[in-house]
């Protein structure tokens, strides 16, 4: 027992508390959803091995605290047998957290817990040189706050103006919150201008003859946000990602770029600022163009 | 005779709950003018679309907005 690796156990989601020989014990959690049985696990592991108290943490996560070293095994078999698997710490890709998506919410653009999923299963865990976080908002409200993970991903819909039955009310460019969209009234033209559309999709939901139409729907990402003692904003990266395959392969580029560049204790912000963003916006350029064999498309 | 609803002097979620509800006493192909303010529109107007009523005329003066709609 005196020869437990504490770094190892930190990886494996098990953190040693204040007080010598107790441990808490941190779960695999996914956009912040468990199932009641999962639920039911977690409450039947805390009353037995644990005080019975439960931590909710900062990053919809759940730690069991409490639980003796002696129990460590028992209660990851336990959970295990139960449906819940131990959590991740260290320099790994931590928990992906996720609003509850369009499936709930009304202003939701994109099932962002599906997507957490997806990410969670490419991503979840594996090794990196600096805690890694992913997070994402499926809508610009931005409920997760994105630009404060390492990579957070942002739920967007690209405005286009069909001209035919457009009443020229003006609404549109009334409702925008970012002042990117120039209603002509006299010259009956309308103007997006993209470099300041912040992808909300309010000209679209607000025009009442269905003129602002989507043009395609998908995600933003930001790079290299944290939070800490010196918190700082992510970057957004690239343009609109349309489809899961390009997201995923966005974050693996991100992942990568961090692996071949970053150094231990430096967040991927630091790196990014050290490397230069413009070095990594190319490394993004070019993992996109490959194609999923490796070679360039 | 064209009702009218002026909800420049409310805010959520009273503003929808009266919008809501005159809506509901409204009959088929009568119509009722919302007059409301600039930072209220787009969640009127997407309520409003999302209930599947039917926006027939929008006119602004200065930061008041009249809504024509119809069932």
């Amino acid at each position: 027992m005196e020869d437990l690796d504490y770094q190892e156990l930190k990886k494996g989601g098990m953190m040693r508390q204040s007080e010598k020989g107790r441990f808490s014990v941190r779960l695999h959690v996914t956009g912040g959803n468990l199932t009641s049985r999962a639920m039911g696990t977690i409450v039947h592991v805390a009353e037995r091995f644990g005080n019975g108290g439960i931590h909710l943490t900062a990053r919809q996560g759940i730690e069991i605290p409490n639980i003796s070293q002696e129990d460590l095994w028992k209660v990851k078999n336990e959970l295990s047998s139960g449906g819940v698997s131990v959590g991740v710490c260290g320099p790994t890709i931590r928990t992906i957290t996720a609003c509850q998506g369009c499936r709930i919410c009304p202003y939701g653009l994109l099932d962002s817990p599906r997507l957490a999923g997806v990410i969670d299963q490419h991503f979840y865990g594996k090794p990196v040189p600096h805690k890694f976080k992913i997070g994402i908002s499926g809508c610009a409200n931005n409920c997760i706050k994105a630009e404060e993970n390492d990579v957070g991903i942002k739920g967007a819909v690209e405005p286009l103006w069909d001209e035919e039955f457009c009443a020229h009310c003006g609404i549109c460019q009334s409702v925008c919150p970012v002042k990117a969209i120039d209603a002509d009234q006299e010259k009956k033209k309308v103007k997006i201008r993209f470099f300041q559309c912040i992808y909300c999709g309010d000209c679209i939901q607000s025009c009442p003859t269905n003129s602002m139409k989507e043009a395609q729907r998908g995600f933003l990402l930001y790079a290299g946000g944290k939070f800490g003692r010196f918190p700082s904003i992510g970057k957004r990266i690239g343009k609109l990602f349309s489809h899961d395959s390009d997201l995923i392969k966005a974050v693996g580029a991100s992942v990568e770029f961090f692996r071949l560049n970053g150094k231990p204790k430096e967040r991927f912000g630091g790196a990014l600022e050290r490397v230069g963003f413009d070095k990594f916006e190319e490394f993004l350029r070019e993992k996109l163009e490959e194609a999923p064999d490796g070679k360039a498309a | 005779m064209e009702k009218r609803l002026d909800i420049r002097g409310e805010v959520c979620p009273t503003l929808f709950v009266k919008v809501k509800a005159e809506m509901e006493r409204l009959r088929k192909g009568e119509k009722l003018e919302v007059v409301l303010k600039e930072r209220d529109l787009k969640d009127v107007m997407s309520a409003l679309k999302i209930e599947g009523y039917q926006v027939l005329h929008v006119s602004q003066e200065g930061d008041a907005y009249r809504v024509t709609v119809t069932k």
